[in-house]
């Protein structure tokens, strides 16, 4: 019978399973068998045996490895310590395949092998290995021109989408600016001095295929302000071809209603089109984003730990987005500015906009409200009444 | 570019400029808190002393930091605060008032299980904690004084960074229990590096124990 018969039940359905790939390793490696090992004590006695957290970490930096212990370390040795090392991933995760390799042999040297690309991050999450081992992971990866990722209270990883580099819809070029934030915030993001963590993820157009919209604190997604590009004859053929309906699948699905399709012409009222992407999608050869074309910056999403889970509202409608970024960095600083001030510890971004009101927030930073910052139809937090009291 | 700068001025122990430079805009402030994490050791401990005269010059602001840093030292999100239990040290030494809530926890992080536990260990923060007690001992000796026996354990302990932390801090309290654990280092030729009254030192373990046993014997005169 086999020692590890619950765990074993995980190899049994229909998606590929992770036992099945520590299996493979453990007929290599000591930490993988004890991992098995581990795993299976805890489906039998219904409760994880990690310990919460631990503080581990490689000097110079503040973050990067996530401290990780069991507490059966006599039962499991080889599993007592199973640090997590999250490694700076490439813009838009290209790698070539010596890459690969190198990152590869350097985890079945150093740690367990296991390797989950990509964490939520965005980073290279290198799973499992031992305290006295990570000056050493830390010191090859640098001679490799690699670095660690964020953790904790820092800036966290960058992240984006492919944009120009595969993406014909690409309002502006996401890899360029989220390895020049990188670069940019290197002493934010190794050495945590922030009320809690801040995210940055690039989308080049509203499609928002990294879900920076979700998943960021500072979300900025590519989008242009002139009219949608219309090639008339390629429309006619999207007609002809019959494969779309323009009227049901085209016009019929946008959400501002700002299309409309006569049989032969197709008319957009770009003034009250949203940006949804839908029409572009479907037509992609007809329909193109505007020339004009930059970011909207979103601020204030999160996942839920201290309060509920937040989407990001605009902050900016639309700003050039070329380098050197500057009117970007300079719009940053005033918002770290004012959050490392006042934001509460463990506070993010979003729930401190949430406890002061975004009219407070947007005032404090210096921007005028405009009418894209709110937040949804008949809510409009961001009136100011100071002259009402004035006038009182 | 202000960190270089910062960096600069505090190994040059101009700190008056640094404090200037600091208070010039907010972000500064957070420079200094990154220079806890400095690759230079001389740096990070100055960055200490730096951040206890802005303490001492009671900026209001630095007291939301004083709870950020104490939050770094056990974060479930995996921020490691190298010195923080030094600096929050040093911000109470300046300004007890701003650190008040945090000290404690600081100070018994030298017998907490995570932190002191040779298995789950993270040695500079344990020494760092070690440091914090013996930092207080003249200002502080009834905050202080209930750690003396747990020092007295680590003076066995296998990592001379402990050891020496240890004895240090020991002779600083004049903690009499301490003697024999004292004179059993006194040929213990493991170096460690000790930040007092602004210096950096090298000093063997041995030479530690015999200043604390020195310290001790006066007191008793």
């Amino acid at each position: 019978m086999s020692d590890t018969p619950l765990i074993d039940q995980l190899e049994t359905g229909p998606w590929p399973s992770f036992i099945k790939d520590i299996k493979r390793m453990a007929a290599k490696n000591a930490m993988c068998k004890d991992l098995l090992g581990l795993l299976e004590k805890s489906y039998k006695d219904k409760r994880t045996h990690w310990k919460h957290g631990g503080i581990v970490g490689v000097r110079g930096y503040g973050g990067g490895i996530i401290g990780r212990y069991s507490d059966c370390p006599e039962e499991f040795p080889n599993v007592s310590h199973f640090h997590t090392v999250r490694v700076n991933q490439p813009s838009a995760w290209f790698y070539n395949t010596s890459s690969l390799r190198y990152l590869c042999d350097l985890w079945e040297k150093h740690g367990s092998g296991l390797t989950n690309m990509h964490g939520s991050t965005g980073d290279m999450v290198m799973l499992g290995t031992k305290t006295d081992q990570l000056e050493d992971i830390f010191t090859d990866l640098s001679e490799h021109g690699w670095d660690l990722g964020g953790s904790g209270s820092d800036v966290r990883t960058p992240s984006c989408c492919n944009g120009m580099a595969r993406c014909e819809f690409a309002c502006y070029d996401t890899m360029d600016l989220c390895y020049n934030l990188t670069n940019e915030y290197q002493d934010e993001l190794h050495r945590p001095a922030f009320p809690y963590k801040f995210k940055f993820k690039m989308s080049g157009c509203p499609n928002d295929c990294v879900a920076s919209i979700a998943r960021s604190d500072c979300s900025i997604i590519g989008t242009w302000r002139d009219d949608i590009q219309q090639d008339n004859a390629a429309v006619a053929e999207y007609a002809k071809g019959g494969k779309v309906d323009i009227a049901k699948d085209v016009v019929g699905k946008c959400p501002t209603g700002c299309m409309s399709w006569d049989g032969t012409k197709l008319s957009i009222d770009n003034k009250n089109c949203n940006r949804c992407m839908h029409c572009i999608n479907v037509m992609p050869k007809a329909l193109r984003p505007g020339k004009d074309k930059g970011a909207m910056v979103l601020l204030g999403a999160k996942a839920p730990i201290v309060q509920g889970a937040l989407l990001a509202s605009v902050l900016v409608p639309f700003i050039k987005m070329e380098p050197p970024y500057d009117e970007f960095k300079e719009l940053i600083a005033k918002i770290w500015e004012f959050w490392d001030e006042h934001g509460e510890n463990r506070e993010r971004i979003g729930e401190m906009i949430v406890r002061i009101g975004k009219g407070n927030f947007v005032e404090e930073i210096g921007l005028e409200p405009v009418p894209s910052m709110i937040k949804e139809p008949r809510s409009n937090p961001y009136i100011f009444y100071e002259e009402y009291f004035d006038e009182e | 570019m202000d960190r270089e700068i910062l960096s600069e001025l505090l190994l040059a122990r101009k700190y008056q400029e640094a404090m200037d430079l600091v208070k010039k805009r907010h972000r500064n402030l957070r420079i200094l808190l990154g220079l806890l994490y400095s690759e230079e050791e001389l740096v990070r401990w100055r960055a200490v002393t730096l951040l206890g005269l802005v303490a001492a010059e009671g900026r209001t602001d630095l007291a939301p930091a004083v709870r950020r840093l104490l939050w770094f030292l056990n974060e479930e999100s995996s921020t490691v605060g190298w010195c923080s239990a030094q600096a929050i040290a040093e911000i109470y030494r300046n300004n007890p008032g701003m650190a008040r809530d945090a000290i404690r926890a600081v100070l018994h992080l030298s017998d907490d299980e995570e932190v002191s536990l040779p298995a789950n260990r993270n040695t500079p923060i344990l020494a760092g904690s070690i440091w914090a007690i013996g930092a207080l001992a003249d200002s502080e000796p009834a905050l202080v004084s209930e750690m003396g026996p747990a020092l007295v354990k680590f003076l066995e302990d296998p990592e001379p960074a402990i050891r020496g932390f240890s004895a240090w801090a020991l002779g600083r309290m004049r903690f009499g229990a301490a003697k024999k654990g004292l004179e059993a280092l006194l040929e213990d030729d493991s170096l460690i590096n000790i930040y007092e009254a602004d210096i950096l030192k090298k000093v063997t373990i041995a030479r530690a124990a015999a200043d604390a046993l020195e310290n001790i014997r006066k007191n008793d005169e």
